[in-house]
């Protein structure tokens, strides 16, 4: 188990009423995004009945559980208020459990063993265009193994050339049958940054093929 | 002031389409309930012989206009009352792909809401089938709109919400009572919340509105 | 199969006594406990109830416009229910919605009450008529049912005869481990209840079959009216239901956390912990 793992591109957990589901080493988890721009990465479990906080909202920065409106603070994800009992102190301790989580080249990134490593998180290989994420239907050592036959795997990083690009991709093991893949391109001059995400973007599909149904 | 009535069933998604286009065109309308289950009404002889041979809702009717088909539907409140709209633009390429997306939502009627009506309401059919035809779907919807988000298009047909979102959001965001979770989906879980934060945005039982 | 006597020697039910012709026409099969059930009529017209092989025979009643089903060695009789046949009633099934959840769960939830106003909004509830008032909750000793009174909500709209907002009074009364029953104000009749019914048919640990039967006083209101009422309400907390993770309920440790607006479910959980109650439990922590 990798101590940071990416599991969305920053720019997907927006300010206000967006929560999003993330999985990762077979954790599931409810990201947001506070008030003050802080991310949070959460279970996606409501202390009071176990319903998934990714049902809820984001209303005047606290996490609002969709089944009883029960209220969680960013930071310490606190329970602050249950409607129920509106005048009732909210007893201390009770609350969501928190995951340590930082922001990185573009990505958001969580520890999923729950503790902060000292390093931060860096983007391997540094190559500077995200062109998209993919799932594939598998686990990551059959992943991994697929794209270890055509480039280079260093722990969960890929380096390798599809077509004209080099490209990088990340493994992340999000669920004991499911691989996240995420693909970023070195830039290349006298191509549009986004005409090669595209490219880069529909010929890793068949790649993506490979990998689901190694021959 | 419109006279429209649409014949209706609280949990049909087909007929949720319908009711989300009015409320997102700001159209007023009065529902018709029909005993979908355990009544089965849209069976029977009178709904049979004069509202739907095909014994289907939703129906639509408008000022003595009957519409049949929820995909048709759109595409008649879209031109009848949005016109000069984003609903359904008239350029060429923008109404192939809503077209095409309207043919999709048909095939989501085909796989996602029949799996649907199996786990829910006990309707016998291939539900296994039905499931993989519903995940194969999704993948390509996916795709579609992971790709699309490159070029900075967050919507399936164009650059802004088309009648393709309403015909194809509810049974992808019903998936789930399927028995077709949207964990593989990413893209697709964000255009879920797009949709759901459009203006005059509706929900139905099985889809939360944003708004308390 | 399980072996838990909770639900062995317990009746569940498995349909409406409707789905089987009178005579020793049709049949149909039912999900129960994870195996499959097979119903038909005998000669006599009474309800069987064989293994799918059509050799074990089970214990089989009709009653309440149900047929429920022993799998095992019935140790008490069905729950008694006098209103199914006070005159004025009005009796009306609203069919079986299928939801992928624990039995349990499912009972919980229509035991909640502080969930209205966000589930039910605009119809059970609506902020900010978010608080819970005490209400009282005992475990009959004699019939070792659960009942929970004074229970007092302020309904945007209660029923589909109400014509605007009311306090509404609610009693909710547990027979068993998957039925209850709910006892809310009429709006028709003030001085009455109306009776809504949930028994649930656990098709396995984590999958249902919720039967919704009313038994009120309304004698305006068409039957669609009513049915598509409460297959909205159930529509709505289909979602919630299908997203506990843990699917099943815990009754032991300090996985939930409840407050006091919950003291039925309290009850409800303490007296499935009493009788040992394994099936569609979550074990552990």
């Amino acid at each position: 188990m990798e101590a940071w793992q990416p599991i969305v591109p920053s720019h997907e957990v927006t300010k206000g009423d967006c929560i999003v589901q993330g999985f990762a080493d077979g954790l599931e988890f409810a990201l947001w995004r506070s008030a003050s721009g802080a991310v949070q990465a959460w279970q996606n479990r409501c202390a009071h009945r176990s319903v998934r906080l990714t049902l809820g909202r984001i209303i005047d920065d606290r996490l609002v559980c969709g089944y009883h409106g029960w209220r969680y603070a960013p930071g310490d994800g606190q329970c602050t208020y249950r409607p129920a009992h509106p005048g009732a102190p909210v007893p201390k301790g009770l609350g969501i459990r928190t995951y340590p989580v930082a922001e990185a080249a573009g990505m958001v990134w969580v520890a999923p063993a729950g503790e902060a490593p000292r390093a931060s998180p860096a983007a391997d290989a540094g190559y500077a265009l995200f062109c998209r994420a993919f799932v594939a239907r598998c686990d990551v050592h059959q992943a991994a193994s697929v794209l270890a036959r055509q480039g280079k795997i260093d722990g969960r990083t890929w380096t390798g050339k599809i077509g004209d690009d080099d490209i990088a991709v990340h493994l992340l093991s999000a669920k004991p049958d499911r691989t996240t893949l995420y693909v970023w391109c070195r830039e290349l001059a006298g191509i549009d940054p986004t005409a090669q995400r595209q490219r880069v973007s529909a010929t890793f599909k068949s790649l993506r093929a490979r990998i689901e149904q190694p021959a | 002031m419109p006279a429209i009535k649409l014949y209706d069933y609280e949990l049909s998604g087909n007929c949720y389409k319908v009711r989300l286009l009015l409320h997102l065109l700001g159209v007023s309308y009065e529902k018709r309930p029909i005993d979908f289950f355990p009544g089965r009404e849209h069976k029977s002889g009178w709904f049979l012989g004069s509202v739907n041979p095909l014994g289907q809702i939703p129906v639509l009717e408008d000022d003595g206009y009957v519409l049949r088909d929820a995909q048709a539907i759109l595409v008649y409140l879209a031109s009848r009352y949005g016109a000069g709209t984003q609903w359904y633009p008239d350029e060429p390429r923008v109404r192939g792909n809503i077209t095409m997306w309207l043919l999709t939502a048909d095939d989501l009627t085909r796989t996602a809401s029949a799996a649907r009506l199996h786990d829910m309401l006990g309707y016998e059919l291939d539900v296994d089938r039905c499931r993989a035809g519903a995940h194969a779907l999704l993948r390509l919807i996916d795709d579609h709109l992971a790709d699309a988000e490159i070029v900075g298009q967050e919507w399936l047909a164009t650059m802004h919400p088309t009648i393709a979102d309403t015909a194809c959001f509810p049974y992808i965001a019903l998936a789930p009572q399927g028995g077709i979770p949207l964990d593989d989906y990413p893209a697709v879980r964000r255009w879920i919340g797009r949709v759901r934060h459009l203006p005059r945005f509706i929900g139905m039982p099985g889809i939360f509105s944003p708004q308390l | 199969m399980t072996q838990d006597p909770n639900v062995l020697n317990d009746w569940l039910v498995v349909g409406q006594a409707g789905k089987l012709a009178p005579g020793s026409r049709g049949r149909f099969s039912a999900r129960l406990l994870g195996e499959e059930v097979e119903l038909s009529r005998d000669g006599q017209g009474r309800p069987r109830a064989t293994d799918r092989a059509g050799r074990r025979e089970f214990a089989v009643q009709e009653r309440y416009s149900y047929l429920w089903v022993c799998l095992g060695e019935p140790r008490k009789p069905l729950f008694e229910f006098p209103e199914f046949v006070q005159p004025g009633r009005r009796i009306l099934d609203c069919g079986a919605i299928g939801v992928a959840a624990s039995g349990l769960r499912v009972i919980e939830n229509f035991l909640d009450v502080a969930h209205l106003p966000y589930v039910h909004t605009d119809l059970l509830g609506k902020e900010p008529h978010t608080e819970v008032a005490v209400y009282t909750v005992e475990v009959d000793a004699q019939t070792d049912e659960i009942w929970a009174r004074d229970v007092r909500l302020w309904q945007p709209k209660a029923a589909v005869s109400a014509s605007g907002a009311l306090l509404a009074k609610y009693a909710y009364r547990v027979m068993q481990p998957f039925s209850t029953m709910l006892y809310k104000t009429c709006p028709a009749r003030p001085a009455e209840n109306d009776i809504v019914c949930l028994f649930v048919q656990p098709v396995d640990e984590t999958s249902s079959l919720a039967h919704t039967l009313l038994a009120y006083f309304d004698d305006a209101s068409e039957d669609r009216d009513l049915i598509a009422f409460q297959q909205t309400i159930f529509g709505q907390d289909k979602p919630i239901l299908e997203n506990h993770r843990p699917q099943r309920l815990p009754i032991d440790g300090r996985l939930e956390t409840p407050a006091r607006c919950d003291a039925t479910s309290i009850a409800y959980r303490r007296w499935l912990k009493s009788r040992g109650m394994r099936f569609s439990v979550h074990a552990g922590n």
